[in-house]
């Protein structure tokens, strides 16, 4: 596990004179993931089972960042990394609050997952944590953080994080696959009647195809066939011909990660985009900058839980991309809105104490400026008590086109429908019981 | 080590359930066809394209192993490293892609030699699962050393006018990128065999695989003829990775993705054996690509719709390797005693 070490030097100089006034040495919850490690007197009170660390009146709290540093997911985890130490960055300026990061590589393994965090917490003494690319991995770490109180926000989108497998310390930075689907579907059935479905065949892309499925007939279009497809795959050809063959009006390309370039590309290479309308869930930019903007123009609706189009400071996107190898996408935005609500709600309560953060995170209305500046809008933004969803909006987007986007070369789609988050998050899953 | 074969037949096939399985599958072919035959016709042409794909990607790997008994795990790397030069060459020197098409196999193999060299040489004749480990090794610092020039972010370039086209053969519509491909697959095949078959230099290094100190007695240098193999399977990989990354661009993760379907190809078409792997890629490719149809075809007119498994085309490299195993355990055309 890596550690940014910037504030070693003042925890030491303050070492000797904390020791005496940390109250964060009592306060194990007796689960045995040791707290009150004091990281050698430096004030930081260990495990999950500090009360406070402070340094004087600083608070100190280590944040873990368990995520996909290898393999193709490591993008998505670099960026959720970048997000969050731009955030621990603006909370040093704004907060009296000392944040540590540690970070850990968890493949995309939920149970190199766990490990990772557990050792996270008994050995850095991590308070709170977040990332985790897919759901999987996202929802056995919550788990794991619920059952040792250490509050965890998941970077997955099922609807399951917040469903069937939420749990009392988990609590949902990205907007659901639901969600999701709800600003999108309405969109495609205006621009096309009869769509096919391609879907990555687990859980995720299984539950959009129900989603998108009830949401375009509703809206009165047709879903005439779908193929589910393994993930990840490597060839789209015979999906996209068993896609044709059917002679629908769209094609949806309900695909994760790399998929999406992959699809795209392949489907550019015989010029369906041509002939067919095309949509594509939860859109990550990342995954189509390593195709081009020819495929960003030719997708007509797309899902998108937050863009870099919106109308967001200039000074945020030019911090992320001078400490990020990335371009600013959805993945800084949630590592940089977790890891503030975290420390904010530690910061409210006082103490690093994981059920304080949790109590705080509770229902809470998001406060930060800073947060509340990448959601350009009036409305309110929320932990909904029920589920533990941040309430935010999303994004229907759309291509531009590709003289547009030369001569404006930051911004690839444009929004062409928001929804309010309270519109899109629908009533709080039954089968939530916190 | 055993010598490889381009040419070797399989032997006491059980007849009779071969033939029935011959005939069910006959029957489900026309079945398709009279109830979707443009999808049938158009996915089969796929797969043989996507099974030529993957032949380039499987061929260096069979190469290597075939002749100098190593199983290159680092293939994949070497694989994605060739994609990578690919993006530098035409995305950041600005040069053409004709260009990289040549010197990124080059380069590859020339960095192939170097692994070899400083690595394998000393592991020929060992537990080929030392080399295994030695070169997963080395694919896990390629892929940090790729990490470390180029980035996480999956990237991409732009191939020249003519591969970003596509031809119309027929009904069908054929991205000119995989044709491509799948014609410098050909050329591949058929130059190694006329290198490894028809002159002085393949004699030489079979004869040197059959009994090395033999044919170093006759002034044969050995260790330089291995070391050459190993750069021509690790060119092709270079190849394969220039060809990959035009038509969908290169990620970190592709070497790994990719070599696992390599390893399942040489693994159907036997061990050593480098025809086997040409016609093991074709029929997985075909597979991939035709078996979710067919399925789908014969459970509706036999209404038994339920029957159909959704994802069935991502199975069927291991479901193939499954049947064929069970049946022939060295492989379609695998020698026996190679790394049994």
């Amino acid at each position: 596990m890596s550690r940014s070490n910037r504030r070693q030097v003042l925890r030491r100089l303050g070492g000797a004179a904390t020791a005496a006034g940390t109250f964060g040495f009592a306060g194990c919850m007796g689960n045995g993931n040791g707290g009150g490690n004091g990281n050698g007197g430096n004030g930081n009170g260990g495990g999950n089972g500090a009360t406070t660390g402070t340094t004087g009146d600083t608070l100190e709290i280590t944040i873990g960042c368990p995520t996909a540093l290898s393999g193709a997911f490591a993008p998505n985890g670099e960026a959720e990394r970048d997000g969050g130490q731009l955030a621990i960055r603006h909370l040093e300026n704004d907060l009296d609050v000392s944040v540590d990061l540690v970070t850990a590589d968890t493949e995309v393994d939920p149970s190199v997952a766990v490990e990772r965090l557990e050792g996270m917490v008994v050995e850095d003494g991590v308070h709170a944590a977040y990332g985790g690319v897919s759901s999987a991995v996202g929802i056995a770490m919550g788990s794991w953080g619920s059952d040792n109180r250490v509050p965890f926000c998941p970077h997955g989108a099922s609807d399951d994080i917040t469903g069937a497998e939420c749990s009392e310390y988990m609590f949902a930075t990205y907007s659901g696959n639901s969600m999701q689907a709800s600003v999108a579907a309405p969109q495609m059935a205006e621009q096309a009647d009869d769509w096919y479905i391609l879907y990555s065949d687990y859980t995720w892309g299984q539950t959009a195809e129900t989603i998108f499925t009830e949401v375009l007939e509703e809206n009165g279009s047709n879903v005439i066939g779908s193929s589910a497809v393994p993930f990840p795959a490597d060839d789209y050809t015979s999906y996209l011909n068993t896609a044709e063959e059917a002679d629908p009006d769209g094609i949806a390309l309900l695909v994760a990660g790399l998929d999406q370039r992959t699809s795209m590309n392949q489907l550019l290479s015989v010029g369906l985009e041509q002939d067919y309308t095309i949509a594509m869930h939860q859109l990550e930019d990342v995954n189509l900058w390593g195709v081009g903007q020819e495929a960003a123009a030719a997708i007509d609706v797309a899902s998108q839980g937050w863009l870099p189009s919106l109308d967001v400071p200039a000074d945020w996107i030019s911090e992320i991309r001078e400490m990020s190898e990335h371009e600013p996408y959805v993945r800084h935005y949630m590592g940089y809105t977790s890891v503030d609500q975290l420390v904010r709600a530690a910061v409210r309560a006082g103490s690093t104490d994981g059920e304080a953060i949790k109590n705080e995170l509770e229902g809470h209305e998001v406060e930060s400026e800073r947060v509340r500046a990448l959601q350009p809008s009036e409305e309110s933004l929320y932990w909904r008590a029920a589920d533990h969803q941040l309430v935010q909006p999303v994004y229907a987007s759309a291509g531009r086109a590709v003289e547009d986007m030369e001569s404006d070369p930051d911004r690839w789609f444009e929004v062409i429908d928001r929804m309010p988050g309270e519109e899109a998050a629908g009533e709080p899953s039954a089968e939530c019981e916190l | 080590m055993s010598v490889a074969t381009l040419a070797s037949t399989p032997d006491e096939l059980p007849s009779i359930p071969w033939l029935l399985a011959g005939l069910a599958l006959l029957a489900v072919v026309i079945v398709t066809l009279a109830v979707r035959p443009q999808l049938f016709i158009s996915n089969l042409v796929g797969g043989l394209v996507y099974g030529m794909i993957l032949m380039m990607i499987a061929l260096g790997l069979s190469l290597i192993l075939g002749l100098l008994g190593v199983v290159n795990f680092a293939h994949g790397a070497l694989f994605m490293l060739g994609a990578y030069g690919a993006y530098q060459t035409v995305a950041l020197f600005e040069l053409p892609f004709w260009l990289a098409l040549v010197v990124v196999p080059i380069g590859v193999g020339l960095l192939g030699v170097l692994m070899e060299v400083t690595v394998l040489r000393r592991l020929y004749g060992e537990d080929p699962l030392i080399g295994l480990l030695a070169t997963f090794g080395v694919a896990l610092m390629l892929e940090e050393a790729t990490r470390a020039q180029w980035g996480g972010t999956p990237l991409s370039f732009d191939p020249p006018a003519v591969l970003r086209a596509s031809v119309q053969v027929g009904f069908l519509e054929i991205a000119t990128t995989r044709l491509f491909t799948a014609a410098v697959g050909a050329l591949v095949v058929g130059g190694l065999y006329v290198l490894m078959y028809r002159t002085d230099f393949g004699l030489s290094i079979r004869a040197g695989l059959q009994d090395q100190q033999m044919a170093e007695f006759l002034g044969i240098d050995i260790p330089k003829r291995f070391t050459i193999v190993f750069f021509i399977g690790a060119a092709i990989a270079g190849l394969s990775g220039v060809l990959r990354g035009a038509e969908v661009g290169m990620d970190l993760g592709m070497g790994m993705d990719f070599v696992i379907l390599a390893f399942v190809v040489i693994v159907v078409g036997g061990l050593g054996s480098i025809f086997g792997s040409v016609v093991s890629a074709l029929l997985i490719g075909v597979a991939v690509f035709v078996t979710p149809v067919m399925l789908r075809a014969a459970t509706t007119v036999a209404g038994l719709e339920w029957l159909y498994v959704s994802g069935i085309g991502g199975l069927m490299p291991f479901l193939v390797m499954i049947g064929v195993l069970l049946v022939r355990p060295r492989g379609l055309f695998g020698e026996e005693g190679l790394l049994e």
